[in-house]
C-alpha cells in the first residue's frame, strides 16, 4: 500500500473530524416542549444543525486450524493488520439529516471506503431518503425471506453477525405513516448485487471455486476425445511412421494452443467473467411494504418486484468445447472454448409476503412467509428457477438460570417440483425440493450481564451439515472483549459442511464511541 | 357464645378489611402523590459492581397517561454502545403491558416479552418489570399494615404488599411510606422463594413545580453486592409530549413524526 493511498483517506477524515468537533452538541435536545404551555407542541423543539461523530475501533485477529497445526505453519501464521474500524457522521437539522459511515480496514483493497451514506428529507409526514443504505425488511432475527432490499457477503463465513454482512445498496426509500401504528414504505433500487461469494481461497463455494482449473480438465479431456476420433477416422496414427506419429504429436499441441487461446479469456477472473452487469436499470427493483399494529400483533404486508440474490447456472456440457477437425490438414484442426454453454443468470420475481410478530405465552413469536413467483410458471424452463415458497419461524424465550433461548427455522419449498428433469440442463435438477435450516442460539449473562456466555448452532436439514458457533464476550460500558470460534460438520456436499476444514477462533477487542 | 363467634369474626373481619383498606389507600396515596398528565425526566443510572467499579448510563424517559392507560418511552443517549437504543411501554384495555425494544445493532423493532420482565433492564439492578412498576395498580396487590417505624428520622408506615398475580417476579414488598410526603422511602423486595433479594432506597427529594420529588433512588442487589443509582438530572411535569412518540414509528427513528 502506497503512502498516498493512506495520506489522501486520512486527510479527509481529519477534516470530517474537525468540522464533526466543531459543529457537535454533546447530547440530543431533551424533550418536547417549554413546559409553560398547556397547548400541546405539533412538533418537537426546532433542531438546530448537529453534527455527530461516533464509530467503533477494532483490534481482531482470526486463526484458522489448519494455518497452526503444524509448528512450521505456526512460524509461517500471517496476523493480518489486527485493525478496523467504522466512523459515523450524522448532521441533523428539522428538515433534513445526513448520515455517511466510513469503513476502515488496511487489510482491505481500500483501507477507508464508504459503507452507507444517504440524505432523508422530512416533508410534512412524507420522510424521503436516498443514497446507499443498508435497510431491513420483515420481522425475524436473520436471513428472513422478506428481507430482499440488500445482498449478503458469504464470502467470509466467520463473519455471522446479520448487519454486518449485509451490503449497502443505491435506494431511493419514501415512508408515510398512515396511523399511529401504521406506515406505508416504497422502495426503489435502480440497480441490483447478488449475495457475494468467494470465487476463490478458502471460503470458496464447491461448483465455482476454481473454475479455470476445472476448465483446464475439461480442456484436456476434449483434447484426448478430438484426437481419439482423429485416430479412429484414420486421419492419425500415434503407433504409425515415425512422419505419423510427429502428426500426430503435432496435432496435439496445435489442440492444445487453440484451446488455451480460447481460454484465457477465463484468466485470473474465473466465474467473475460469467457473471453479467447488474448495475442497469434493466435490473431495477422495487417494492411496497405495510407495517401496521392490532392489539397486541405486528404485521407486515409487502410486495417486491426483484432479481433473486443467487444465480441460475446451466451448463451444457456437451458444447462446452467445440472441436473442428481439418480431415486434409489434421494439424490445423482446432479446439475452442464455447462460453455460451454456460448460462449464468438472476431470475426476476414476483413477491408477495406478510410477517406478523406477537408474544404469546412468554414466547417473543416472529413469522414470515413469502411467495417467489419467477417466470417459470410451468416449472420447466431449464434456466429459471420455479417459484417457491418460503417461510421463516423463531421466538425467543428467557428461561430459568438467566438462560435465554432463541430458534428460528427458515426454508422454501419448491412449487411444480415434479416438472424438474422434463427439459434437459435444468439448473435445478437433482436438487431437493424443499431447503430448511434450524437456528438456536441459548445464551447465559453473568455479573449482571457484563458477561455473556452462548452456542449457536445452524443445521442443514436437507443438507445434513451443521455449523456451530461457541462465543464467550464481556462487555463494560463502551469497551467490549471477545473470544468466538465457528465449527463445521457434517456433509461435504452441504453448503456448511463443505467447509469442514475451515474451523477457526477469533478474538476481539472493540471500543464503541 | 355461638352468636357472639360470628360477631366476633364479623368484627375481626371487618377490622381486618378496614387495615386492608387503610393500607390499600396509603399505597394508593404512595402511588398517586404526583399528579400529572405527563412525565419528561432526563437520569444518569450509576451501576456499581461488587468490587466498587461504576459504569453510567445516560436516558430520558417520557411517560403520559392518557385515559387511565400509561405509556412511556425511554431513549438511552450514553454510553455510545447503547446510544440510541430505545424501549416503548404502552398499558392495554386488559392492563397488561404491550412493550417494544429498537436496538439499532439490528436496525429493528422487536417486542419484549412480559416473561422477560423479571430480566435485568440494560445491566442494571433494576427490572424490565421495576422500570414499569411506577404506574403498578395498587388493586393488582394485597396490602397490609405491619406496623409504624422511623426510618432516618422519618415516621413512615410500614406495609406489606402481595401481588395477586403469583407469576408476577417478586412474591412481597415491604414499603416504608413517609406519614408526611407519602413518599415510599425504602421498599424490600422478596422473591418467590420469600428471600430479600433486593431494596430501594430514596437518596434524595427536591421540590419540582410544586411536587416533592425523589430525585436520587437506589436500587441494591443483595446477594449480588451491587447497586444502581438513578439521579435525576431534568425532570419536568405536564411538558407537552406528541402522542407521536409513544409509537413504533418514533421507536425506529427517534423522530416525532
Amino acid at each position: 500500500m502506497k503512502v498516498r493511498d493512506i495520506l489522501r483517506p486520512g486527510a479527509l477524515l481529519l477534516c470530517l473530524i474537525c468540522v464533526a468537533s466543531a459543529g457537535a452538541q454533546e447530547l440530543p435536545a431533551f424533550g418536547f416542549g417549554d413546559g409553560a404551555d398547556d397547548v400541546p407542541a405539533l412538533a418537537p423543539a426546532a433542531l438546530p444543525l448537529a453534527l455527530r461523530l461516533s464509530g467503533q475501533a477494532e483490534a481482531a485477529v482470526t486463526v484458522y486450524a489448519d494455518e497452526v497445526d503444524r509448528f512450521n505453519k505456526a512460524l509461517s501464521y500471517n496476523a493480518g493488520q489486527l485493525f478496523s474500524g467504522s466512523l459515523t457522521f450524522d448532521a441533523v437539522s428539522d428538515h433534513a439529516e445526513a448520515s455517511i459511515v466510513l469503513a476502515i480496514d488496511p487489510a482491505a483493497d481500500q483501507a477507508v471506503s464508504i459503507d452507507e451514506g444517504f440524505v432523508r428529507s422530512y416533508f410534512g409526514k412524507l420522510n424521503l431518503e436516498a443514497g446507499l443504505r443498508t435497510l431491513t425488511w420483515g420481522r425475524v432475527d436473520s436471513e428472513g425471506p422478506l428481507d430482499v432490499l440488500n445482498p449478503l457477503d458469504y464470502s467470509d463465513l466467520s463473519v455471522t453477525d446479520q448487519m454486518a454482512r449485509k451490503i449497502a445498496r443505491p435506494v431511493v426509500k419514501a415512508s408515510w405513516p398512515l396511523a399511529s401504528f401504521t406506515r406505508l414504505e416504497a422502495v426503489f433500487l435502480p440497480g441490483f448485487e447478488a449475495n457475494r461469494l468467494a470465487l476463490d481461497g478458502r471460503w470458496a463455494q464447491a461448483g465455482l471455486a476454481d473454475l479455470s482449473a476445472q476448465l483446464q480438465t475439461g480442456a484436456s479431456a476434449a483434447i484426448e476425445a478430438t484426437l481419439a476420433a482423429m485416430v479412429a477416422g484414420g486421419l492419425l496414427n500415434p503407433a504409425g511412421s515415425p512422419e505419423q506419429v510427429a502428426a500426430f504429436y503435432a496435432t496435439q499441441e496445435s489442440l492444445a494452443n487453440s484451446v488455451g487461446t480460447s481460454l484465457a479469456a477465463i484468466g485470473e477472473s474465473g466465474a467473475a467473467v460469467f457473471f453479467p452487469d447488474t448495475e442497469r436499470l434493466a435490473y431495477a427493483q422495487y417494492g411496497l411494504r405495510l407495517t401496521t399494529t392490532a392489539g397486541s400483533h405486528d404485521l407486515g404486508f409487502q410486495y417486491f418486484y426483484g432479481n433473486r440474490r443467487n444465480p441460475a447456472v446451466s451448463v451444457d456440457q456437451a458444447s462446452l468445447f467445440h472441436a473442428q477437425i481439418n480431415p486434409l490438414d489434421p494439424e490445423s484442426s482446432t479446439i475452442a472454448f464455447n462460453p455460451s454453454a454456460i448460462s449464468l443468470s438472476y431470475d426476476r420475481y414476483h413477491q408477495v409476503g406478510i410477517d406478523w410478530a406477537t408474544v404469546l405465552a412468554g414466547f417473543n413469536l416472529r413469522s414470515e412467509l413469502a411467495l417467489n413467483l419467477t417466470d417459470d410458471l410451468s416449472g420447466d424452463d431449464p434456466k429459471v428457477a420455479n417459484p417457491a415458497v418460503l417461510w421463516a419461524l423463531g421466538f425467543d424465550r428467557s428461561l430459568p438460570a438467566n438462560l435465554s433461548l432463541n430458534m428460528q427455522g427458515s426454508g422454501s419449498v419448491r412449487l411444480m417440483h415434479d416438472k424438474l428433469g422434463s427439459a434437459p440442463l435444468d439448473a435445478e435438477a437433482d436438487s431437493s425440493r424443499t431447503e430448511s435450516r434450524l437456528i438456536s442460539r441459548l445464551s447465559r449473562a453473568f455479573f449482571r450481564d457484563e458477561l455473556e456466555l452462548s452456542f449457536t448452532w445452524i443445521w442443514g436439514v436437507e443438507d445434513a451439515d451443521w455449523y456451530a458457533l461457541p462465543e464467550l464476550r464481556w462487555s463494560r460500558a463502551d469497551t467490549e472483549i471477545g473470544l468466538r470460534a465457528g465449527f463445521f460438520g457434517g456433509s461435504r456436499l452441504g453448503a456448511l459442511g463443505q467447509y469442514r476444514d475451515n474451523t477457526w477462533v477469533s478474538a476481539h477487542m472493540s471500543y464503541f464511541f | 357464645m355461638k352468636k357472639l363467634v360470628p360477631c366476633t369474626l364479623l368484627f375481626l373481619i371487618t377490622l381486618s378489611l378496614a387495615a386492608a383498606q387503610d393500607a390499600q389507600s396509603i399505597i394508593e396515596a404512595s402511588r398517586n402523590r404526583i399528579t400529572a398528565r405527563t412525565v419528561s425526566s432526563r437520569a444518569r443510572m450509576i451501576i456499581t459492581a461488587r468490587d466498587g467499579s461504576t459504569t453510567e448510563r445516560l436516558l430520558d424517559q417520557y411517560s403520559s397517561d392518557t385515559d387511565g392507560k400509561t405509556r412511556s418511552m425511554i431513549v438511552f443517549q450514553r454510553p455510545a454502545s447503547v446510544a440510541g437504543t430505545r424501549f416503548l411501554t404502552i398499558e392495554t384495555a386488559s392492563g397488561t403491558d404491550d412493550r417494544w425494544i429498537f436496538l439499532p445493532s439490528l436496525a429493528r423493532v422487536r417486542r419484549v416479552a412480559a416473561s422477560e420482565g423479571s430480566g435485568r433492564f440494560v445491566g442494571t439492578d433494576f427490572s424490565y418489570d421495576d422500570i414499569s412498576s411506577a404506574s403498578r395498580d395498587a388493586g393488582a396487590d394485597t396490602h397490609r399494615l405491619v406496623r409504624e417505624e422511623t426510618l432516618n428520622g422519618i415516621v413512615c408506615h410500614v406495609i406489606e404488599s402481595v401481588p395477586k398475580d403469583s407469576g408476577w417476579q417478586y412474591s412481597k414488598m415491604i414499603s416504608w411510606i413517609a406519614k408526611d410526603s407519602q413518599i415510599a422511602e425504602r421498599i424490600e423486595l422478596f422473591d418467590r422463594k420469600g428471600v430479600h433479594v433486593k431494596t430501594v432506597e430514596i437518596l434524595e427529594k427536591k421540590d419540582v413545580q410544586g411536587r416533592l420529588t425523589p430525585t436520587a433512588t437506589r436500587m441494591s442487589t443483595l446477594a449480588d453486592g451491587t447497586s444502581t443509582e438513578i439521579r435525576i438530572e431534568i425532570i419536568k411535569y405536564d411538558d407537552p409530549i406528541p402522542d407521536a412518540v409513544f409509537t413504533p414509528e418514533y421507536l425506529s427513528t427517534g423522530r416525532v413524526r
